[in-house]
């Protein structure tokens, strides 16, 4: 008898949640919206390499020149020239060279902010140029650059990318959803009529919060599916460790939401606090870019939000990072104990307030 | 006009009492400029950054060998370099840490690395490689790239003897007065402006009026002596005094970051307004579309996201494949931001940069213009 009216309970969340806009939004649009930008724009910067360059030279150029600089180098007559290949996307940089001043002018058509890459190909052309006036012909030190494999595949930046795209997405389906579903029942009345019905509080809570799962693990496979075969990426995963990772991440988010609703009791405030805490943790995530980047006055934050943990997990799932099994157990078992707790105590407090 | 000025104070009011309204218009456009310019304005500059480079010595460095690298990896607040060394007695270990993103690097100094003391005395003496181990994350990535940089300058110091190489380096951006550098801050202040605009534009906007739709305001008001024009103009005003707000507000903070003076330029203002014009127009065709707050809301994100990222707000999208390329090129913001920085380089902008937002202000202000008696009226 219990179990049927949990089935139903489950059911009727289900088919409400995909009746609502902004949790479909949310839950499924969201974070593939998200993948297809970042795997487009990070990910064919990330595939294509620097190596893909080409550089525009006027002005005298020795052999030695051409020689040491590890890009494609188009010759060009004057500047003007320069800027109609800058302008047609024929070259990515000019270069001006004036050898009897030992001056080097980059001609660009955008800022270095455009690409961030672009900054070390003008480091690197300035030292190539510097040896040339200074006659080295030969490098004291030589480096030997070795890429390095994580898992037991050489990953793509992109995968680490995708992976904390998946990171993102658990977390804000786990924290919308509860958010979404609490705030707009308890707006409706719904909970009122629920609690006057024989539905114990905690099977109301442990329905919406399953059919949440169930929203966000299709969320889940379709970011999953779409990486692989819209991006190629290697990832390998441990489902098991992967089933972990979402069960755990996906009730702790939920948690965390439920705990925001209940400081925040408006449900559209609560809600504007979860944003916030999502921007947040996108920017603290090192998803995107390094956390190193981040002033280091503000990097300590990081460790405070779960997102790098939750990504960190997933990452490990896709055998892209190494963990020990302790840590990967104990990072779960945290979210998920405290997510629980989280559910547990929260929705009795709301559903009481009710 | 008494009318107008009423139901505008009113209208500004109500808006402003909801908290997402003046954070996600005011607040948040500014915190997100302080957070990106300190981040990106850092990158290349060695002073803010901290990589964290393992080293593992397959036999101690001696002499000029040990002096050098010892600056290079040394803490101290004199020296300018953003690494932190972590010595491994084990290369094994060393590789296991970086693996496990412990260190974003692993510098391993072979055996015979010293006959680099000798090296200045016989030149043909060949010194075994340093090998630099890094992961395809983004941070090693970054760290590798930079520890490239800082061996290609000890390699010039050592060749000149310390001495360097007197190099001038310039840099021009086409179309842009050298006279002025050109920051992050610079960059991104015009995506910012935008970005206030986009949230009064895609989101206020709409989302009042799906409001007033669902909970029948317009028929309630259609019933009052208040005509259809009143409010529309005292709506768009209300609307226009929360997004001045939030300029001054990013003004402020443009001039206590020292934002390039030419934000101050009457073109550039004139221009500022110009966008506000057709993001605002674009926000009327889309409050004409919704009829329920639920699908404004996902629609409206669904736009905001896909604009702000696709707009070349933050980076640039014009190489993206074309399954989202056509989008960048759809959407007029991405002409009005390359507008904005056009006159912030001190160049002029180009037709292209009036056109096809003007398109979009007159296409969006004739469907809403068709539309919105419809949606006073049709509530009675």
């Amino acid at each position: 008898m219990k179990n049927r009216r949990m089935f139903s309970l489950i059911s009727i969340f289900t088919k409400d949640t995909f009746r609502n806009w902004m949790e479909v939004f949310f839950t499924l649009l969201l974070p593939v919206l998200l993948l297809l930008l970042f795997g487009t724009i990070f990910g064919t910067e990330a595939s294509s390499g620097t190596k893909e360059y080409k550089i525009g030279i006027v002005g005298d150029v020795d052999e030695t020149i051409i020689n040491s600089i590890p890009y494609k180098v188009v010759f060009f007559e004057d500047k003007n020239s320069i800027t109609m290949a800058l302008n047609e996307n024929i070259i990515n940089i000019g270069l001006l060279l004036n050898h009897e001043n030992n001056e080097l002018t980059f001609i660009q058509k955008e800022p270095d902010m455009n690409d961030e890459s672009i900054i070390f190909i003008k480091l690197e052309l300035q030292n190539i140029l510097k040896k040339h006036y200074a006659g080295i012909k030969e490098d004291f030190i030589n480096v030997e650059f070795i890429e390095t494999s994580i898992g037991e595949n050489q990953e793509n930046p992109l995968d680490f990318i995708i992976t904390g795209v998946i990171g993102l997405s658990l977390l804000s389906g786990g924290m919308f959803s509860m958010i979404n579903v609490f705030g707009r029942y308890k707006k409706n009345g719904l909970i009122k009529r629920f609690l006057a019905s024989p539905i114990k509080p905690f099977e109301f809570t442990l329905s919406a919060s399953v059919s949440k799962l169930f929203f966000n693990f299709i969320s889940m496979f379709i970011i999953i599916i779409l990486g692989k075969y819209l991006f190629s990426l290697n990832y390998n995963f441990n489902w098991l460790s992967l089933f972990c990772v979402f069960i755990s991440s996906s009730i702790g988010m939920m948690g965390l939401g439920l705990l925001l609703l209940l400081i925040f009791k408006d449900p559209a405030i609560a809600s504007e606090a979860a944003t916030i805490l999502y921007v947040a943790m996108t920017f603290f995530s090192g998803v995107y870019f390094p956390i190193e980047f981040l002033p280091k006055a503000i990097r300590w934050i990081s460790n405070f939000l779960p997102v790098k943990y939750v990504a960190d997990l997933i990452r490990f799932s896709g055998n892209i990072k190494q963990m020990t099994l302790n840590n990967f157990l104990v990072i779960n078992l945290i979210l998920f104990v405290i997510g629980f707790f989280l559910i547990f105590v929260s929705s009795k407090v709301f559903l009481k307030e009710e | 006009m008494k009318k107008i000025i009423n139901l505008t104070k009113i209208f500004f009011i109500n808006s402003s009492r909801e908290f997402a309204v003046p954070f996600w218009t005011i607040i948040f456009p500014s915190l997100f400029f302080l957070l990106f310019t300190s981040i990106f304005e850092n990158i290349g500059n060695v002073e803010n950054m901290d990589f964290k480079i393992g080293v593992y010595y397959e036999q101690s460095l001696r002499g000029i060998a040990k002096d050098t690298f010892d600056e290079v990896f040394s803490s101290s607040q004199f020296s300018n370099t953003p690494f932190t060394m972590i010595e491994y007695d084990s290369f094994e270990k060393g590789l296991d840490n970086l693996k496990k993103s412990k260190i974003n690097a692993l510098v391993v100094f072979p055996e015979n690395f010293n006959l680099l003391n000798v090296k200045f005395f016989i030149k043909d003496l060949e010194v075994p490689k340093l090998k630099v181990y890094y992961t395809n994350e983004n941070s090693s990535v970054y760290a590798k790239n930079i520890f490239g940089v800082f061996i290609d300058e000890i390699n010039t110091r050592m060749s000149t003897k310390g001495a360097g190489v007197p190099l001038t380096v310039k840099e021009e951006i086409i179309g842009m007065d050298s006279s002025q550098p050109y920051r992050y801050r610079d960059y991104l202040f015009p995506a910012i402006i935008l970005m206030s605009v986009l949230t009064v534009a895609v989101f206020n906007m709409p989302f009042d009026f799906s409001f007033n739709v669902e909970k029948g305001i317009f028929k309630k008001l259609s019933s009052s002596p208040i005509k259809g024009g009143e409010f529309f103009v005292s709506f768009l005003l209300s609307h226009i005094i929360l997004l001045i707000m939030s300029l001054i507000v990013l003004y402020i903070e443009a001039y206590l970051f020292n934002v390039s003076t030419n934000i101050y330029k009457p073109s550039f203002i004139g221009y500022t307004f110009f966008s506000i014009m057709i993001i605002l127009s674009v926000g009327l065709f889309l409050s004409s579309l919704y009829k329920n707050m639920g699908a404004a809301g996902a629609i409206s994100q669904l736009i905001y996201q896909a604009t702000i990222f696709l707009s070349g707000f933050y980076f640039d999208v014009t190489n993206s494949p074309w399954i989202i390329r056509w989008y960048v090129y759809f959407n007029p913001v991405t002409y009005l931001v390359d507008g904005m920085r056009k006159i912030m380089l001190g160049s002029s902008i180009s037709l292209i940069n009036i056109l096809v937002p003007v398109i979009w202000m007159i296409s969006s202000i004739l469907i809403f213009s068709l539309t919105f008696k419809g949606m006073v009226y049709n509530e009675k």
